[in-house]
């Protein structure tokens, strides 16, 4: 019975130490997602010139992670009350993976989109991309490795505890 | 289609559902322009559009939101019509774009810092073509090329589209080159105005390529276009005609006076029009002013 309980000690020390490193891989997961959602758009926009609308539900569908966001813009875009950064603004605001300049470069590439000729649409998506991919990165050094320090800090937390306990 | 009232958005689409209904039944443009309240026109009059009883002001900003909101946030998807002065959106309607010229290889390429929308709500009033082809043909008038000439606001456009409808309700194949997307309507491949079961519609193309293709691709009996302008169209005419093919388009002009109008005139020595019909704002958008034959002579016109 006290090896059952160990064991337990041990497993929800594990997945305690995910469930706190989530947002750190989260971030990671959202950057290299709207990396790609830019590279999708950028030949919806500035080569088919499909409507923004029908570009955006389009990279919904495509990718998953993104899927809330990109419908919350798209639904807000249809009451015809706001501007597209203001509903970029609100769906972003619900999301506590992304730190506030991921926030604020997808506002600015928001506050431009649509709004200009498809060769000034591409060259400002390709400069979001470049900073969002330098961020991703920066991401990925960083966070992942706080994620995986998070982890094991709080699995061998819960390893500690079994051996004092027993 | 989307019901007119609901093209501006928040917070004049507010005031504007406010409204009477009597000024929105005669409801024609409402005009943005910076920094000065938004003006309501109807068929004979203006006012301010208020909101609790003060004129609601429109500066710089709100523009360039009411205009990236009414083209869907999709600009760039617009640029040649930007390009031309205006955009066409779903239904029909008009907006009038008032900007600043960007020149490019010495041509227009676009505009930037707008200062007026001059939003112009298509009207679509059935049966108002019948009466005019039973007067045509009272007055001796056998074939069916008309041309249309009417000052802006005179209801040249409402015209043609209920005269495409009376020709294809007959049975006639009519091929409508709607080059600015006005006459019929059509959203997104979807049907816009009703034009009845036998007219197809070319939209956005030049009239000249569109007339040409049409001859070639779609055997039409009938080929209508709106507002003609260059010699292009006229060329384009010329062969539909030759080819037997009737042909009714519409001319800006301010009244029957051929002489101050060298379009007109160039046009109708053309010999392309069995009649011109001319139309005026007085009493009302739509009133026909004078109607000429193929010999020239005028139609008697009953006043409304």
């Amino acid at each position: 019975m006290r090896w059952l309980g160990a064991l337990f000690v041990v497993i929800a020390a594990v997945w305690l130490g995910r469930l706190m490193a989530r947002p750190f891989r989260r971030r990671v997961q959202l950057l290299d997602a709207w990396v790609k959602c830019i590279g999708f758009l950028v030949p919806a926009i500035s080569w088919r010139q499909a409507a923004l609308s029908q570009a955006l539900q389009e990279a919904a569908n495509t990718y998953p992670i993104l899927e809330p966001h990109l419908r919350t813009v798209v639904d807000l875009l249809a009451t015809r009350a706001m501007d597209i950064a203001q509903a970029f603004s609100q769906s972003l605001a619900a999301e506590s993976a992304l730190r506030p300049r991921d926030r604020e470069v997808l506002i600015d590439m928001a506050a431009k989109l649509g709004s200009s000729s498809p060769d000034y649409q591409k060259e400002m998506l390709r400069t979001t991309e470049l900073l969002l991919k330098e961020l991703a990165s920066d991401a990925r050094k960083e966070d992942l490795k706080q994620a995986r320090l998070l982890e094991s800090l709080i699995s061998l937390s819960g390893v500690a505890l079994v051996i004092l306990l027993l | 289609m989307e019901p007119w009232l609901y093209l501006p958005p928040f917070p004049w689409r507010d005031a504007i559902t406010a409204l009477d209904p009597g000024v929105l039944e005669r409801l024609e443009e409402i005009r943005f322009r910076v920094d000065v309240p938004v003006i309501l026109y109807t068929d004979s009059s203006w006012m301010p559009l208020c909101q609790q009883g003060v004129p609601v002001i429109s500066g710089a900003g709100d523009i360039q939101r009411i205009l990236s909101i009414l083209v869907d946030h999709s600009l760039y998807a617009r640029m040649e019509e930007l390009r031309k002065g205006y955009i066409t959106l779903p239904g029909g309607h008009r907006v009038g774009v008032a900007g600043r010229a960007v020149w490019q290889d010495g041509r227009i390429v676009t505009q930037t810092e707008i200062t007026g929308l001059n939003i112009r709500y298509a009207h679509d009033i059935s049966g108002i073509a019948a009466p005019l082809v039973e007067r045509l043909r009272q007055g001796g008038v056998r074939g069916n090329s008309w041309l249309i000439a009417a000052p802006p606001r005179a209801g040249k456009t409402t015209l043609l589209r209920d005269l495409v409808r009376w020709f294809s309700h007959g049975g006639w194949r009519v091929v409508v080159v709607d080059e600015r997307c006005e006459i019929a309507g059509t959203n997104g491949g979807n049907r816009g105005f009703d034009l009845g079961n036998h007219a197809d519609v070319l939209q956005g193309w030049s009239k000249p390529e569109g007339i040409i293709t049409a001859i070639r691709t779609l055997g039409p009996d009938v080929i209508v276009v709106d507002e003609l302008g260059g010699d292009e169209d006229l060329a384009a005419l010329l062969q539909a005609r030759h080819a037997g093919v009737e042909v009714i388009g519409t001319l800006h002009a301010r009244d029957a006076t051929a002489e101050l109008n060298p379009r007109l005139e160039q046009l109708w020595e053309s010999q392309l029009f069995d009649a011109v019909v001319f139309l005026g704002r007085n009493p009302g958008p739509g009133s026909v002013t004078a109607i000429w034959n193929a010999n020239g002579l005028g139609i008697r016109v009953k006043r409304a």
